[in-house]
C-alpha cells in the first residue's frame, strides 16, 4: 500500500519557485496496476520518484507499508524504478547492469531474468550504448520485471516500444500482478495506452490529483450513444430528459454521452422515433473528458 | 540474440547467484573498483613512468660508469627520484587523481538519469559516500604504495647506500595524507556541485584558494606597511594539501638529487646521519600532515552530511548559491581587488592611496561579477547578485585603507630600549663579509672519515649575517637607527631586518626593504666599531689556524701578491693578532686610516652551494671566492709588527711599471643610498689575463698608455683609497656634486699589466681625477659614444658632473696630507684651487 498524505514538493529554478506537487493525497492499494495520466509538468514523474526515495518529501507524508520510504533501504529494495530515461552505465552490457541490479534486490531471479530474454529480443552482450530508444526501453523493462520487487514504477513505460512489444509487456505485467500479487504504477500522457492495462487510473493535474478511480467503475458508470433522425428532435429536450455529458450534431446524426447505461438511454431516444440508434463503445479518453467536465474542470486546458 | 538456454548455463549464471548472496555494501564497492580499474591500472603506469623506471634506468647506466680509481663509484640517490621534473610530474598525479577520480565517480550527480538510478537503489546515501571514498583511496594509493615499493626494491638491489630511507616514508607519508585529503575536499565539493563543470572549478578553487589569497595579501602588506616581515612563502605550501608535495620537493631536495649518483666523488654525508636532520627539518611538515589527516576525516564528515542533506533535483543545476559558491566568489573578490590594486600603482607610478583603492574596486567588482556570470552560465542573477559584489569590493578596500594607514600602528611601533633584552639585526660589516660557521662542515667531515669515507673537502657551510647585540650602547643606537627609518621618509635600496626580543619574551620583527637614509645610515656605520659586530661578522673570528689552507699579501691594489710561508702556529698568531687589531679599531680610524693591504687567509673548506663569502669577487681560477681578505690600515699595528717579524715588511709596496695599459669607461652607479658608507672599496674586482679579451672596445674604449697612463694611475690608485676613505657624507657631498643625487656616475678602470697575470678594476670617484685626465675622457668618451647613439642620458650627466667638478675648483683633491705621505709612489695630487 502507497499512501501519500498532503505531500508537497517544490524545485527552486532560480529565480522561480516551481510547485511539482501541491497538497497531493492518494492512496493505492497492492495488487493492482495503476495509471498515473496527465498532461507534461503536471508532477507524475515527481511523484514516481518520490515513492523511489529520489526525492525527499518537502512536505506531507508519503509511506509505503506503513514505513517512510526515503533513506530506508529496507523499504527501497521492495521498489524498483524505471524512469523515462533510464540510465545505464558507459560500456556496460544488459548482463552488467543485471549483475550490479542482483545484488541490491533480494527477490531478484535470475531464472525470471533468463525466461524474459527469451521474451524480449535483445543481445545482453552488447553495450547498451549501442541500443536503440525501444531496445534500451525493453533492457530497462527487463531488469525491473527480473527484480521482482513488489512495488514497481514504471515513468513512461511504453514510449518507444512497437506495438508487438506493448502487447507482450502488457501481458507480463498482468501476469506479475496476478502471480506475485505485485502493484505496478504507470503513468503516462496516453491514455489509450493505459486503457487495456490498469485496472485503477489517477488524473494528476498542476501538481494535484483531481480523481482516481477504478477503471470498471468508471466506465460503468457512462455511456455513449449514436442515432439518426428525420427531423432532428431538440437537442434540449433530450439534455433535460437525460444527464448528457456531452452533445454533439452532424447533420441528422446525434453522438451523445451520458449517465446510465446504454439500453436506458436507448429506450428513451426511441420516443423520438430514430432512423436508428445504437450503443458505442467509450475510450478512456471520453470518460476522462466527460468526468473532468462534470466537475468543472475545462477539458480544453489538459492537454493529453 | 543471446536465448534463455545459453544464459541460464553461462557465465552470469554463476557470477550473478554469487553476487546475490553477496552482502549490498561489499556488492556496490566492488562495482566500484571494477567500475575504475582503468583509472587505477592509468595511474600505475603513469607513476612507474615518474619514480620507478627512471630511477632503474639513471642506476643501471651510472653503475656501468663505476670508476674506483677515479674515486667515482654508484652510492645511489638521495631519494625516490632521477630527477626533479620526475617528482614534479609524479606531484601531479598526487594532486590530479583525487579530482579525476572524484569527477568520473561522482558524475551520477550530475544528470538527472543517473541520479534516479543510484538513488533509488536500496543503499543509504552515506555508505554510497563512503564506499566511494574507500574505493577512492584504495585506487589511488595502491599504485603509488606499488611503484613506491618496486623503487625501493630497486635501489637496494642496486646497492644504494646513501638512499634515504626516512625521507622515503616521509614521502609516502606526504602523499598518502595529501590524496587523503584531497580526496575529501573534492568529495565535499563534488556534493555540493550540480554540474561537472562547477565541481571541477571549484575543486580547483579550494585546492588553492588559500595560498593565493595569503600570498597575495602578504606581498600587498609588504607593499604597503613599511617594516613588515613577510613570512617563510615556503609555509604557504603546507595551507593546501595540493601542495605539499611540492612543499616536501622543496624542504628535501635530496628525494631528486641527481648527483647523488656519483655521490663517491663528493664525499656525501652518509644516510646514517640523515635521520637527524630529516626529523628535524620536517617538524613543520608534520604538524602539517596531522593537521590535515585530521581535516581530511572533518571534511569527510562534512560530505555525508550534505550529502544527506543533498536534493537530487539539484542535478544539472549550476550558479545555486551555497557557501561554498560564495567562499571561492568573495575569494575572487579579494584576490581581484588586491591584484588590480598592485597594476593600478605599478602601471601608473604613482603611490597615491586613491588609486590603490580605485584599482581595488575595480578588480573586486570585475572579478566577482565574471565570477558570478560564468558559475550561473549568464547574466541572470547579476542584479541580484550587486550585495554581493558590493561586500566583496569593500573587504580589501577595508584592507588596504588599514594598511594605508599605518597598519594599525604597526609602522610606528618602536620598542622602548628599556624593555629590549637583545635585538639581532642582519648586518654586512665594510667588507661585506658574512660569518661562516664552520660547525656542518667538520660535522659532516668527522662522520665521513667514521664511515671510511675519503675527504673531499666538499661541504655545506652555513653564512651567519645576523648579529646579536646586548651591549646597551648597541641596543640604544639600534634603537636610533630604528627611530631614521620610520621616521623620515626618503628611503633607499640597501635593506635591513631587525628583530628584537623583549625582556617579557615577546619577539618584534622588523624589515625595512628599501628604507634607508642618511641619518640611519651614519647609525648604521657606527654599529661597526662595536665588538659585538666585529665578533659576529669578521670571518676572523671564525677561523682557526687548522682552518686555513694558505694565507696570501697583497698590495692595495691587489698587485704584489705575496704568498707567506707560515707555519700552523704562525697562522694562529696572525689571527690573533689581526683580531686584536680589529677589535682595537676605532670608528674614526676605520674612517680615516691609511690602508696598506690586505691578508688573504684562504679556508680549508669552500662552500657546497657556491655562495660568496665577499662582496668582491675575485680570481675564478684560484678557486678564492670564500677567501677571506682583511683590510691592513696602519691602525693595524699588531698585524704589521708580526709581518715584519716574518719577514713580509715589504708586502705593500706598488710597483706601476707592471701596467702596460688601461682601459677605462664610466657607468651609472645606483643610488648613493645602495652604498653603505662604510663598506670597502666597492666593485673592486681582479680577474685573468686572458678575461681582458672582454674588455674591448666595446665596453672600454678610451685607451690609456704612456705619460696619460702614468697619471692616470697614480690617481687611481688613489681615488681607490679615497672612494673608501672620504666616507662621510658631508666631505662626499662636498667632492662630487652629484652625491645626493641617485643619479651617479663612476669611471671604471681595467688596469692590465704587461705580461700574463691579473687585471683589476676598479670603479673611481669621477672628483679624484685630474682635470686634464677628465677632459680627455670626456671627450673620448662623448666621441666614441655619440657614434654609437648609446647612453645619451648618461652622457649628458657626465658631461654636467664634470663640468661642475672643473667650475668648483675641488676636483683632484689629496686625501692624504702629503707631509703623512711616505710613499712617493702613492699620491700625486694636487687641488687646483
Amino acid at each position: 500500500m502507497i499512501k501519500a498524505e498532503h505531500l508537497t514538493k517544490h524545485f527552486d529554478t532560480p529565480p522561480d519557485t516551481v510547485l511539482a506537487l501541491d497538497d497531493f493525497s492518494t492512496e493505492i492499494g497492492s495488487g493492482s496496476i495503476y495509471g498515473l495520466i496527465g498532461p507534461n509538468g503536471s508532477g507524475k514523474s515527481t511523484l514516481l520518484r518520490l515513492i523511489a526515495g529520489v526525492y525527499r518529501p518537502d512536505g506531507g507524508s508519503l509511506e509505503v507499508d506503513g514505513q517512510s520510504v526515503f533513506e530506508n533501504e529496507h523499504i527501497k529494495e521492495r521498489i524498483f524504478f524505471v524512469s523515462d530515461d533510464f540510465f545505464y552505465f558507459p560500456g556496460a552490457t544488459v548482463d552488467e547492469m543485471a549483475a550490479l541490479y542482483a545484488g541490491f534486490y533480494p527477490n531478484w531471479s535470475w531464472e525470471r531474468y533468463a525466461e524474459l530474454s527469451g521474451k524480449f529480443p535483445l543481445e545482453r552482450k552488447r553495450k547498451l550504448q549501442t541500443f536503440s530508444k525501444g531496445m534500451a526501453r525493453q533492457a530497462a523493462l527487463l531488469l525491473g520485471l527480473s527484480a521482482q520487487t513488489p512495488f514497481l514504477l514504471l515513468d513512461e513505460a511504453f514510449d518507444g516500444l512497437d506495438p508487438i512489444i506493448r502487447t507482450a509487456v502488457r501481458k507480463i505485467l498482468s501476469d506479475d500482478v496476478s502471480r506475485r500479487d505485485a502493484t505496478v504504477i504507470i503513468t503516462s500522457h496516453n491514455l489509450r495506452e493505459l486503457e487495456d492495462l490498469c485496472d485503477h487510473v489517477g488524473l494528476v493535474h498542476r501538481g494535484n490529483i483531481l480523481f482516481q478511480k477504478e477503471l470498471d467503475e468508471l466506465k460503468l458508470g457512462f455511456c455513449k450513444v449514436q442515432a439518426a433522425f428525420r427531423p432532428l428532435p431538440d437537442p434540449e429536450e433530450i439534455k433535460k430528459r437525460l444527464d448528457v455529458l456531452s452533445l454533439e450534431t452532424h447533420g441528422s446524426l446525434i453522438h451523445l454521452v451520458a449517465r446510465g447505461n446504454s439500453a436506458d438511454v436507448l429506450a428513451l431516444l426511441e420516443d423520438y422515433s430514430p432512423l436508428f440508434s445504437e450503443g458505442l463503445p467509450l475510450t478512456l479518453e471520453e470518460v476522462f473528458i466527460s468526468e473532468m467536465e462534470a466537475i468543472g474542470y475545462d477539458y480544453s486546458n489538459v492537454l493529453f | 540474440m543471446t536465448t534463455a538456454t545459453s544464459f541460464s548455463s553461462g557465465v552470469l549464471g554463476s557470477d550473478g547467484r554469487a553476487a546475490f548472496g553477496e552482502s549490498r555494501l561489499r556488492h556496490y564497492f566492488r562495482h566500484i573498483l571494477r567500475k575504475n580499474l582503468g583509472l587505477c591500472v592509468f595511474s600505475f603506469l603513469y607513476e612507474f613512468l615518474c619514480m620507478p623506471l627512471p630511477y632503474i634506468l639513471t642506476a643501471a647506466n651510472m653503475r656501468a660508469q663505476e670508476n674506483p680509481a677515479a674515486e667515482s663509484f654508484f652510492t645511489g640517490t638521495g631519494g625516490l627520484f632521477a630527477s626533479y621534473t620526475a617528482q614534479f610530474l609524479f606531484n601531479l598525479s598526487v594532486i590530479g587523481l583525487p579530482l579525476l577520480y572524484c569527477t568520473l565517480q561522482y558524475a551520477f550527480l550530475y544528470r538527472r538519469q543517473s541520479t534516479d538510478l543510484i538513488h533509488s537503489l536500496p543503499i543509504r546515501r552515506r555508505h554510497i559516500l563512503l564506499l566511494n571514498y574507500a574505493a577512492g583511496a584504495l585506487l589511488i594509493l595502491m599504485p603509488l604504495l606499488a611503484n613506491f615499493l618496486i623503487t625501493l626494491a630497486a635501489a637496494f638491489g642496486f646497492g644504494s647506500t646513501e638512499f634515504s630511507l626516512p625521507e622515503a616514508f616521509l614521502f609516502l607519508a606526504t602523499c598518502t595524507i595529501s590524496a587523503l585529503a584531497l580526496l575529501s575536499i573534492c568529495t565535499l565539493v563534488c556534493v555540493l556541485s550540480g554540474t561537472l563543470f562547477d565541481s571541477i572549478v571549484y575543486s580547483l578553487g579550494v585546492y588553492f584558494f588559500l595560498p593565493v589569497l595569503a600570498m597575495a595579501a602578504i606581498q600587498t602588506v609588504q607593499n604597503m606597511l613599511r617594516g613588515f616581515v613577510s613570512p617563510d612563502g615556503g609555509f604557504l605550501s603546507l595551507s593546501s594539501p595540493a601542495l605539499l608535495p611540492s612543499y616536501l620537493q622543496n624542504t628535501f631536495p635530496s628525494l631528486a638529487r641527481t648527483q647523488g649518483l656519483r655521490a663517491g666523488a663528493f664525499g656525501l654525508v652518509g644516510g646514517s646521519a640523515r635521520m637527524d636532520e630529516v626529523m628535524q627539518t620536517a617538524v613543520p611538515l608534520f604538524a602539517a600532515l596531522g593537521i590535515w589527516l585530521l581535516l581530511a576525516a572533518g571534511l569527510l564528515f562534512l560530505a555525508l552530511f550534505c550529502y544527506d542533506r543533498r536534493r537530487s533535483e539539484l542535478s544539472g543545476r549550476t550558479g545555486f548559491n551555497n557557501p561554498l559558491t560564495l567562499l571561492l566568489k568573495f575569494s575572487a573578490s579579494i584576490l581581484g581587488g588586491l591584484l588590480f590594486s598592485g597594476l593600478f600603482i605599478a602601471t601608473s607610478g604613482s603611490d597615491a592611496v586613491w588609486l590603490r583603492l580605485l584599482g581595488s574596486v575595480f578588480g573586486s567588482v570585475l572579478i566577482y561579477c565574471v565570477a558570478e556570470c560564468i558559475l550561473a552560465r549568464g547574466f541572470s542573477t547579476l542584479r541580484r547578485a550587486l550585495p554581493m559584489v558590493g561586500a566583496g569590493a569593500l573587504l580589501p578596500v577595508i584592507f588596504l585603507v588599514v594598511l594605508s594607514c599605518g597598519g594599525l600602528g604597526f609602522e610606528a611601533r618602536l620598542p622602548a630600549a628599556e624593555n629590549v633584552e637583545k635585538v639581532e639585526i642582519a648586518f654586512e660589516d665594510r667588507y661585506g663579509f658574512a660569518r661562516l660557521d664552520l660547525t656542518t662542515a667538520r660535522q659532516a667531515q668527522a662522520a665521513y672519515a667514521a664511515s671510511g669515507g675519503q675527504y673531499a673537502g666538499y661541504y655545506g657551510s652555513t653564512y651567519v649575517n645576523t648579529v646579536t647585540l646586548e651591549q646597551e650602547s648597541a641596543k640604544a643606537l639600534v634603537h636610533d637607527l630604528h627611530d631614521a627609518l620610520i621616521r623620515s621618509d626618503e628611503h633607499g635600496g640597501v635593506g635591513i631586518t631587525l628583530e628584537y626580543t623583549m625582556k617579557n619574551g615577546s619577539v618584534l620583527r622588523r624589515e625595512y626593504g628599501n628604507w634607508m637614509n642618511p641619518e640611519a645610515m651614519e647609525f648604521y656605520n657606527r654599529l661597526n666599531a662595536f665588538e659585538e659586530v666585529k665578533r659576529q661578522t669578521q670571518p676572523v673570528f671564525s677561523f682557526d689556524a687548522p682552518d686555513i689552507e694558505s694565507v696570501t699579501l697583497m698590495n692595495r691594489l691587489m698587485f704584489g701578491v705575496t704568498p707567506a710561508m707560515l707555519t700552523e702556529e704562525q697562522t694562529q698568531t696572525l689571527i690573533e693578532a689581526l683580531r686584536a687589531d680589529i677589535l682595537a679599531e676605532t670608528y674614526d680610524q676605520m674612517t680615516d686610516a691609511k690602508p696598506l693591504g690586505y691578508v688573504c687567509l684562504k679556508p680549508r673548506f669552500f662552500n657546497v652551494d657556491g655562495h660568496k663569502m665577499l662582496s668582491m669577487p675575485l680570481p675564478a681560477g684560484e678557486s678564492a671566492f670564500d677567501d677571506c681578505y682583511v683590510l691592513i690600515t696602519d691602525a693595524y699595528q699588531n698585524t704589521l709588527r708580526l709581518l715584519t717579524t716574518y719577514g713580509y715588511a715589504g708586502f705593500d709596496s706598488i710597483d706601476f711599471s707592471e701596467i702596460d695599459h688601461a682601459y677605462a669607461s664610466i657607468s651609472q652607479a645606483q643610488s648613493s643610498l645602495n652604498i653603505l658608507q662604510l663598506m670597502g672599496p666597492m666593485y673592486f674586482s681582479a680577474d685573468d689575463l686572458d678575461a681582458e679579451a672582454s674588455y674591448g672596445p666595446a665596453d672600454y674604449e678610451t685607451l690609456f698608455v704612456g705619460s696619460d697612463l702614468e697619471v692616470l694611475l697614480e690617481n687611481a690608485e688613489n681615488s681607490c683609497y679615497a672612494s673608501r676613505a672620504d666616507i662621510s657624507t658631508e666631505r662626499m657631498a662636498a667632492l662630487e656634486p652629484s652625491f645626493a643625487s641617485d643619479n651617479r656616475v663612476t669611471v671604471n678602470l681595467v688596469l692590465c699589466p704587461a705580461g700574463r697575470g691579473r687585471t683589476v678594476e676598479l670603479q673611481v670617484n669621477p672628483a679624484f681625477l685630474p682635470r686634464d685626465i677628465l677632459e680627455q675622457f670626456r671627450e673620448g668618451w662623448k666621441n666614441d659614444h655619440a657614434r654609437a647613439g648609446y647612453a645619451a642620458g648618461l652622457d649628458e650627466l657626465f658631461d654636467a658632473l664634470v663640468d661642475s667638478i672643473l667650475e668648483s675648483g675641488v676636483g683632484a683633491v689629496a686625501p692624504f696630507p702629503p707631509e703623512e705621505s711616505e710613499d712617493t709612489q702613492s699620491v700625486r695630487i694636487t687641488n687646483p684651487s
